[in-house]
């Protein structure tokens, strides 16, 4: 995948997953920190989500 | 490190509002950065899958918009009432940093040396993540 596409892509792509990993990190940490338990399940949707995207991203890199 | 938790305990409604608050920010960056990278790519399997992932995205701020303004955390329609809340955080923000001193039995534990790992990656992301990472941490 990642030989047929361009620099300025896959630049993209890693800029993603960088942002992807630490909103995923921050989501994962805080909810210790949350007392609010619809707050805790919204930080949970997002690691969910967080964790399927990261995948997606990294198919196309890898 | 008790007396330290106790402290955060006793912010547990702001912790919650300063976590709401990231969570939102970052929703926000979430779906710019997602745009921008869409404008950015040909491949046709790479877009599908950024905007796939923007539509998440999307979805994610709405619900995290409309916890915000149920919690009274955010009034998008009122712009007076959101002035308030934002000179009044800022004045927390401004008591806790100039106030509280981290104790050095915490700023040697291991949770701290992992939150100034994360702090050197974030330096790679966007300058308003890491702002408003910087900020969090200044809060906790």
């Amino acid at each position: 995948m990642i030989d047929h596409i361009g620099v300025h892509e896959s630049l993209e792509l890693h800029e993603l997953l960088t942002f992807k990993s630490l909103c995923l990190t921050k989501s994962t940490v805080m909810q210790a920190l949350v007392t609010d338990p619809a707050l805790k399940e919204l930080m949970q949707e997002d690691v969910t989500a967080s964790i399927r995207h990261i995948e997606g991203l990294k198919r196309h890199l890898t | 490190m008790n007396g330290y938790i106790e402290k955060l305990t006793g912010m547990a409604p702001l912790t919650d509002q300063v976590i709401g608050t990231d969570l939102l920010m970052a929703s926000k960056t979430a779906v710019r950065n997602y745009s921008f990278a869409i404008t950015e790519t040909a491949n046709q399997e790479i877009r599908q899958t950024l905007m796939d992932q923007l539509e998440d995205a999307i979805d994610a701020h709405w619900k995290i918009s409309k916890y915000m303004i149920e919690k009274g955390y955010y009034h998008p329609k009122d712009t007076k009432k959101q002035l308030e809340v934002d000179l009044r955080t800022a004045k927390t923000a401004m008591s806790i940093a100039n106030n509280l001193k981290i104790p050095e039995e915490i700023s040697s534990s291991g949770i701290f040396k992992y939150k100034l790992l994360l702090d050197n990656h974030i330096i790679k992301v966007t300058n308003s993540v890491y702002y408003f990472s910087v900020s969090y941490i200044l809060t906790l």
